[in-house]
């Protein structure tokens, strides 16, 4: 394994009551990847990416983020999910809070920062984004895209090496992906590590520097974005691609 | 008072029929509440009453906040076995079986030495019953908040208390606060069995001065009237604070 290698998936295994959702899976991701998960729904692309930052237990296996065996009890998780960002696909913001609140909560919390610097911070990112604006408002007030561009600072705010995407766009109106895509290629431009579960083949194309196929719960193909699109050398991935492309 | 009126009805002529009627309500009421100071009967009562039921309330707030959150807690991480069984026998038994009987249990059975107080019997009786009802208030209004809170919470790093404490319970604290006060509404109605353990509450007021007066419908009736004054008010709020919390809704 190389020094650059930020996640190491081992072997995973991941059962519902029997129900062999992920079966075997290994891969590293390394820093700066931009990793695209494409896949039949039922396939476990959702559960393998909370897997990553143990939203979900896994039966067997082992993964290791930044070195940290996550699958150690002894490890601390809430240490090391403070280095893992995570979007949701309904966007899972605080309701109760304003913009500046969801934002500024988990690092007031979490890391010795003054309040000033976080405030600063959370400023500066919702003008990267384009809603410096709404940043005393609820997230009510907001459109759907709004709401994920937001999400995704919020996890931003935490400084993360890595950052986690479950079809961020899947509950968006057609309109509005676009907005949430580029907040997001602009992420992986700047070299941030990202793995991304998503129906955008656009973007998977795009954007990503690798693709992997998952159906039924095994990693049936795996390539760069140019040679994966273009494959014709497996049978179920040329079956999804015809559909979805 | 309705016999006499009954009576003046039938005796007087039409000329002074209204004027005898008023005289017979002013005075049984001179009766019932002036003569003897009678009124602070129904004072006294009032205020055990209202202490009974604030006291009672607070306590049931304090641990039926603790009970939801250790049933919650079990139904979302699957810890504190033990304490979760013990608070679900406490809630089907306090909610099983009648509030007098817990009363007199505890009056008769448990505190029985001479010169218990019953004040504080009845406070610590309705307190144990209301942690049983609010305790189920509360964690309907835990449960009811979005999975997706406390996994959002959780991935940026927050522990679980930290997220019940930030995200889940403020906002769990806006769907409970309407039930919450139908449940304190409730309560004030339900102590008036207090008097069954020998406090002093507004009924037993009531009861009080019909025993010295031999009049059962005016103290009765002015009792009913004083109870039904406090839950109007108090359901009046709780309307305009639900319409308030529907507005910062949407």
């Amino acid at each position: 394994m190389s020094d650059n290698s930020l996640v190491q998936v081992k072997n995973l295994i991941k059962k519902f009551n029997d129900i062999s959702v992920l079966n075997d899976i290994s891969i590293n991701i390394n820093k700066g990847d931009c990793l695209c998960i494409v896949g039949p729904s039922g396939g476990g692309k959702s559960t393998f990416l909370r897997c990553l930052n143990k939203l979900e237990d896994i039966t067997s296996g082992q993964i290791l983020i930044d070195g940290i065996d996550i699958t150690n009890k002894a490890t601390d998780i809430n240490q090391v999910r403070k280095k893992i960002g995570m979007v949701f696909q309904h966007f899972n913001l605080f309701p109760h809070l304003t913009i500046r609140d969801n934002l500024i909560l988990a690092p007031k919390v979490l890391l010795n920062e003054n309040k000033n610097v976080l405030n600063d911070k959370a400023e500066k990112l919702l003008k990267r984004v384009g809603l410096f604006d709404k940043i005393d408002t609820y997230p009510n007030m907001l459109s759907g895209g709004q709401k994920q561009r937001v999400a995704i600072i919020r996890s931003l705010m935490m400084d993360p090496k890595i950052m986690l995407f479950d079809e961020p766009t899947s509950a968006l109106d057609p309109e509005m992906v676009g907005e949430v895509l580029d907040v997001m290629k602009e992420l992986a431009n700047n070299g941030m590590t990202m793995v991304v579960v998503t129906h955008e083949m656009a973007f998977a194309k795009e954007v990503s520097n690798r693709v992997v196929f998952l159906d039924a719960g095994k990693i049936i193909y795996e390539a760069s974005p140019n040679v994966f699109f273009s494959s014709n050398d497996n049978d179920r991935l040329k079956n999804f691609l015809s559909k979805v492309l | 008072m309705f016999d006499l009126i009954n009576k003046s009805l039938i005796l007087n002529s039409n000329f002074l029929v209204f004027e005898n009627f008023t005289n017979t309500i002013l005075n049984s009421l001179y009766k019932n509440l002036i003569r003897e100071s009678r009124y602070l009967y129904i004072i006294d009562g009032l205020k055990n009453t209202l202490i009974i039921t604030l006291f009672a309330m607070l306590i049931g707030l304090a641990f039926g906040l603790i009970f939801a959150l250790i049933r919650t807690t079990y139904e979302n991480i699957k810890s504190l076995k033990f304490l979760n069984a013990f608070c679900k026998l406490y809630i089907t038994v306090i909610r099983g079986t009648p509030v007098v009987l817990q009363l007199m249990i505890l009056f008769f059975c448990i505190f029985t030495q001479r010169g218990s107080n019953g004040l504080f019997v009845a406070i610590l009786g309705f307190g144990i019953n209301s942690t049983a009802y609010i305790a189920e208030i509360f964690r309907s209004g835990l449960m009811s908040i979005d999975k997706g809170q406390m996994e959002a919470g959780r991935s940026l790093g927050l522990n679980y208390i930290q997220t019940m404490w930030y995200i889940i319970i403020p906002q769990a604290f806006k769907v409970v606060l309407p039930p919450l006060c139908s449940e304190f509404i409730a309560l004030i109605k339900e102590t008036s069995v207090a008097g069954y353990v020998a406090v002093h509450d507004l009924t037993k007021s009531g009861e009080i001065i019909k025993s010295r007066t031999y009049d059962a419908w005016t103290p009765m009736l002015i009792v009913a009237f004083i109870y039904l004054s406090l839950t109007t008010v108090l359901s009046h709020f709780v309307q305009k604070l639900e319409r308030r919390l529907k507005a910062n809704e949407r």
